[in-house]
């Protein structure tokens, strides 16, 4: 069975939301990416929006905003991927029940915290009673979450499904985790990617996505797996946070010399980053550019039909495929 | 979807036992885990009862023969227990095989090491590192080699059937041949004085399904089984015949009144087994001992049994207290243990039944009939309902 992305969108440090790839970037000069903050009022109403964290600000109006795109008022399953959830609520609850010695804390806090919050908002918004998962694996959260889209696409079980990766970054967690080797060399930061992955047809196709947890990657191989072979990719899409990052070293020699964007420097790294390429990798595929300011290196080419995602902390990796349907 | 998958291994820790067999001679000699707080830290010591896991850190370290526990969460160590007594059942039954992987499920992750250097003020902040809940998966899965592919959910207290759903799909489109599937909680301060916030605690022994109610007890464990498919082995317990997520879709926390959400997600996993609901021979309740949750679930069990016609039923949480995320991976266990010793386990602690709902739990070890099909339900924030149907 096929299985298409009938829209996509993000809200990052960069001005995406609503928008295609955007042409040049943001200042970006503080020391965390925080997103670019949409007229949020357009998708929730102001009374709801006091009540609602950015993380949960952000993952409701873009997952309200794909599926206006794809006209549909019910999916028939929500399934988001986040890293590290709804950090300001837990912060906040955490302190305050640490300050006032367990004196019975705000519940608002401790309601909100729950990773599943974002797809419950979602539903309770849409009233809609259809299946609804939240995964939490650090940076392959939104990957399991798209794999679970899409089992249960291939099962029968649906014909649209919300799918997207949201986390979000505040001065408290920048404070907290600056100094962690896991973000030496990288910019921390937030977003949103949703989707509506779908039975029917539209321009971007879905292929797969692949997950891998070890030391060494055969990437032709899963690449067959995914049904393409290595030569026929147009552009790749890193995770590379820095110009020479050694973990990236082994995919980019068996690459070769492609077109290659990279998008952490300029969004900021989390959990669920990933999306934001996948939604990159859908604006590339169906208007056939790319802004020069997101190449990595200067190779252009003639079409983008077959984009190819990879992602990588430490031996845990990921490959995503997305190709133009009907070419 | 039916007789496809096959249960071939569990393993559970909880506050009623450290293992399979030592829950079950726990439920079936109505000894429930429920004391007074003698693991956590609190200033609640003597306001709650909880369903702690009679084991400290060390201990569990020891069980496990782990010679350093430097950054690894209880939460950790509670999956690593359960998980490696599934997987080495699931060996033994049908050898070693090709891909295997693990769906786990938690709400608080590393939260128990987080709040503990959070209070102190520790300035080195690498404890953050075990705080995700991806961490504990991870780290459980590198133990008993299960890293084909790891995952973990969050759907707060129905997370471990959720996790049981992931995993039938790797099997059915073969991301995976086995996979161990469930899900784990330690207590912490922080879900402690949650659940007090909402004020649905109980400070006595929680009586679920009685009219004299008042909340639940928060408990710690982990739970999992192993599932493979079923014509690729030799010996396994039962099949997963059945199962379904729906949303109830009426508030962040609270359930709906007429259990829209708990009807839906019974009434598609009854429809998947293609059993009619009297072939249910018992149904593990959610049944946390909240004002809510019983009657919201009590009315959505009416909706589809029948007033008067529904089975033997308990909440085995007056045993285990509610473990949270790892309520239904240890509930899937203590099902699967009732199909094999054709056993329904009572619900402690009850006396009077709800007004209006004519159910009374089973209250008595019933080991005089077959146990073929069991029903388990797992509800949680969010308006998440989940149900998994085991058969014989």
């Amino acid at each position: 069975m096929d299985i298409y992305i009938k829209s996509s969108d993000a809200i990052s440090a960069q001005l995406s939301f609503e928008k295609g790839l955007p042409e040049y970037f943001e200042s970006g000069e503080e020391s965390f990416y925080n997103c670019v903050k949409p007229e949020y009022k357009k998708y929730i109403s102001p009374k709801l929006l006091r009540r609602m964290s950015p993380i949960i600000r952000n993952g409701v109006a873009c997952s309200l905003s794909v599926l206006k795109q794809a006209g549909i008022e019910q999916p028939d399953a929500i399934v988001v991927g986040t890293a590290l959830g709804c950090l300001r609520d837990t912060t906040s609850f955490l302190t305050q029940l640490i300050e006032e010695k367990e004196e019975l804390p705000n519940p608002t806090h401790f309601i909100q915290s729950t990773h599943n919050t974002i797809a419950g908002q979602i539903a309770l918004l849409l009233k809609c009673h259809n299946y609804n998962f939240t995964f939490s694996q650090m940076h392959n959260s939104f990957e399991t979450a798209l794999l679970d889209a899409q089992m249960l696409i291939l099962d029968g079980k649906a014909s649209n499904v919300l799918v997207g990766g949201v986390d979000e970054m505040s001065e408290t967690t920048y404070d907290l985790i600056k100094g962690l080797d896991c973000y030496k060399g990288t910019k921390p930061g937030e977003g949103a990617g949703f989707f509506v992955l779908s039975r029917e047809e539209s321009v971007v196709k879905f292929e797969g996505v692949r997950i891998i947890n070890s030391d060494k990657v055969d990437f032709e191989k899963e690449l067959k797996d995914m049904g393409l072979e290595l030569d026929e990719v147009d552009l790749v899409i890193g995770g590379n946070n820095q110009e020479d990052e050694a973990g990236y070293m082994d995919f980019c020699s068996v690459i070769g010399n492609k077109p290659y964007l990279w998008y952490k420097p300029f969004v900021g790294e989390y959990g669920t980053a990933s999306s934001f390429a996948m939604w990159m990798a859908c604006k590339v595929i169906e208007e056939q550019k790319v802004p020069e300011c997101w190449m990595k290196n200067r190779i252009a080419s003639e079409k983008y039909n077959k984009v190819l995602i990879y992602n990588k902390v430490g031996n845990e990796h990921s490959l995503m495929l997305m190709t133009k349907n009907k070419v | 979807m039916s007789d496809n998958i096959a249960v071939t291994g569990f393993g559970v820790i909880c506050s009623i036992g450290t293992n399979a067999q030592e829950c079950f001679e726990s439920l079936v000699n109505k000894r429930t885990g429920i004391d007074n707080i003698k693991y956590l830290e609190t200033v609640h010591k003597d306001a709650f009862k909880l369903g702690e896991v009679k084991r400290s850190n060390e201990e569990l370290a020891e069980m496990l023969g782990l010679t350093s526990i430097e950054g690894v969460s209880r939460t950790t160590l509670l999956a690593m227990v359960a998980a490696k007594e599934a997987q080495e059942l699931a060996i033994q039954n049908n050898g070693t095989k090709s891909r295997t992987g693990i769906v786990s499920s938690t709400t608080v992750g590393g939260m128990d090491v987080t709040e503990q250097n959070y209070l102190k003020k520790t300035k080195d902040y690498s404890y953050l590192y075990s705080h995700p809940c991806g961490d504990s998966t991870k780290k459980v899965a590198e133990l008993i080699s299960a890293t084909d592919y790891y995952t973990t959910l969050n759907t707060a207290c129905s997370s471990g059937t959720n996790a049981l759903i992931h995993g039938v799909r790797l099997l059915k489109y073969k991301v995976l041949d086995r996979v161990i599937v469930g899900g784990v909680d330690a207590l912490t301060m922080f879900t402690l004085n949650g659940f007090n916030s909402l004020k649905i605690l109980d400070q006595d022994f929680c009586k679920p399904f009685d009219a004299g109610r008042k909340g639940l007890n928060l408990a710690e464990g982990a739970g999992y089984v192993v599932l493979e498919r079923a014509d690729e082995v030799d010996k396994s317990y039962c099949k997963v015949s059945g199962f379904a997520n729906a949303n109830d879709a009426y508030h962040q926390t609270a359930s709906s009144p007429d259990g829209e959400g708990a009807y839906l997600s019974m009434n598609e996993a009854l429809d998947m087994s293609g059993l009619n609901p009297e072939q249910i021979d018992y149904i593990n309740v959610h049944g946390t001992g909240t004002d809510n949750n019983d009657l919201s679930e009590g009315t959505a069990i009416n909706r589809i049994f029948g007033i008067g016609k529904v089975p033997p039923f308990s909440s085995t949480k007056s045993y285990t207290g509610h473990t949270l995320a790892a309520a239904a991976g240890i509930e899937a266990v203590f099902s699967v243990m009732s199909i094999v010793n054709n056993v329904i386990y009572p619900n402690l602690n009850f006396k009077t039944p709800i007004e209006g709902l004519n159910m009374v739990p089973n209250t008595e070890v019933l080991k005089d009939k077959a146990v073929k099909h069991v029903l388990s339900n797992s509800f949680g924030f969010g308006g998440n309902n989940s149900t998994v149907i085991f058969s014989e």
